[in-house]
């Protein structure tokens, strides 16, 4: 459904590069710190910005020769921008239904009533919460094929943020053949959705795994000094020292499980990840 | 571009107080003062709202989203031009009937055609404002476009004046008769003369629109 091949977005003191695919039927998260090219690269795939080399193909096409009925097909929520802020859901309402042959009104309400969001109340009085609702909703009100959504969940509080995923995946569960791409650099949120995950850092892909592989081979091993030095190190993907403890992190936990029995060894989470491989 | 339309259209409608204190001095100016005074207002402060429509856009880095929608960026400026061509001229056939009926109810003696012909000449003006603000609106942001706005008002008053003071020196030394000027500058304000002046009009917008599709589609969001 999008193919990034070699994507490159040069901005002073910055260089993207990245190369992802977003198969038909599939979540794809994209991880990393902030300003680390997660919007970038999904302004890219919307057309809003111009890559400056390398290739994008959404539905077969570069994003700028996409029509009116392509876009139509996809549905985005970006981070901290939506609809103008003195619009009520009645005024959004009306633009959906003149922008989006496949909108439909009936469900839109519904699912604003739902989330108890206010029809008649100006969007600049409604809370966080329920803005980044507003702005998912949008996005799923009018069938679209390929989601893209970039920090859905940012700045939200727990219930919020379950409420926007929990969302999401009965947006998924109606038509298995839609796609969505999410950024977040809240892993735990992307943990329980998402099949496949892509870590960008300083604008390049340094992970690409799809979930369940991650969550099963990638584990951590807890090491004094001296096991570390004994311990073989060629599935050691990165570690972290402290004054008497080096904690590793491994893709074959496996090869350790089997070889160091009385090595502490333990499942890794994508927030582990990130914490060893980018050193946050 | 339907949809970007309605944006526009609801924008304008939320701006509720506003409006109605648009209209309420259009009324109180129509009424009270002289009446063809509210031919130049009612489309100017049209033209003002038209154009605000970019700062809304713009507002809380909306224009990002905006963009998401299904439309080619080129269909946001033709849609800007639609909008604010339809509100000028509405707008002014609103002031024509304010003017009007204040005749009627002042019960003034005047000629239709000479008021209609001065009241014609006047929408092509604010078409011309258009023509300018537009692009510039579009291609830098609407706080950057007040400057820039300032600097082509006062290059123009420069011209203007630079202009003026050329024809009067001339004149002084007998190489033009500015009788004649005026003459030729009269003569042009004739039926034959406002056709001119829309026909320049609608050239200068659709040029304009040109430039702003370019711009928009030469644009990052």
């Amino acid at each position: 459904m999008v193919k990034l091949n070699n994507l490159q977005k040069e901005y002073k003191g910055f260089k993207l590069n990245v190369t992802m695919e977003i198969p038909e039927g599939t979540v794809v998260g994209l991880i990393g710190r902030n300003g680390a090219g997660k919007t970038t690269t999904i302004k890219s795939i919307l057309g809003l910005i111009r890559p400056s080399g390398g290739e994008i193909e959404v539905f077969g096409k570069k994003p700028s020769d996409l029509t009116s009925e392509d876009k139509q097909k996809i549905g985005a929520a970006l981070s901290e921008s939506g609809f103008c802020m003195i619009f009520t859901i009645e005024d959004v309402i009306k633009v959906l239904k003149g922008s989006y042959a496949g909108f439909d009104e009936n469900r839109f309400r519904d699912m604003c009533t739902a989330q108890s969001l206010p029809f008649d109340k100006k969007i600049k009085v409604f809370s966080s919460g329920m803005k980044a609702k507003l702005r998912v909703l949008v996005a799923m009100s009018h069938d679209a094929k390929l989601l893209v959504l970039d920090e859905p969940t940012a700045g939200l509080d727990v219930i919020a943020r379950n409420d926007i995923l929990t969302l999401i995946r009965k947006y998924l569960e109606e038509d298995p053949t839609r796609s969505i791409i999410i950024s977040s650099h809240i892993s735990s949120d992307l943990e329980g959705l998402c099949d496949d995950i892509y870590m960008i850092n300083d604008g390049k892909v340094i992970l690409h795994e799809d979930i369940d592989s991650l969550l099963g081979n990638y584990g951590l091993i807890k090491l004094s000094s001296e096991e570390y030095e004994a311990i073989d190190k060629k599935y050691i993907t990165a570690k972290k020292e402290d004054r008497f403890s080096v904690t590793c992190l491994t893709s074959e936990k496996q090869f350790y499980l089997d070889n160091y029995p009385k090595a502490v060894i333990e499942n890794a989470h994508i927030d582990d990840i990130i914490v060893l491989m980018l050193g946050e | 571009m339907k949809g970007l339309l309605i944006k526009d259209f609801r924008i304008v409608m939320n701006q509720k107080k506003f409006l109605v204190l648009y209209l309420f001095i259009a009324a109180v100016l129509g009424f009270s003062m002289d009446s063809t005074f509210i031919v130049s207002y009612v489309p100017m402060v049209a033209t003002i709202i038209a154009l605000s429509t970019i700062s809304y856009d713009y507002n809380d880095n909306g224009l990002s989203f905006i963009m998401t929608l299904p439309n080619k960026p080129g269909d946001y400026a033709v849609a800007k031009y639609i909008f604010s061509v339809i509100t000028v001229t509405a707008m002014w056939l609103v002031s024509i009937v304010i003017q009007f009926a204040s005749f009627m109810i002042q019960k003034s003696e005047v000629s239709t055609a000479e008021v209609l012909i001065s009241d014609a000449v006047m929408l092509p003006l604010f078409f011309l404002i258009l023509a300018v603000m537009l692009p510039i609106e579009l291609k830098y942001s609407p706080e950057k476009a007040r400057v820039v706005m300032f600097v082509i008002f006062g290059v123009v008053m420069l011209a203007v004046l630079g202009g003026k003071s050329i024809i009067d020196s001339m004149a002084a030394k007998g190489l033009i008769n500015p009788d004649k000027v005026t003459g030729a500058v009269q003569s042009f304000s004739g039926p034959a003369g406002l056709i001119a002046i829309y026909a320049a009009c609608i050239i200068a917008l659709s040029i304009s629109m040109m430039i702003s599709i370019r711009i928009m589609q030469n644009k990052e969001f």
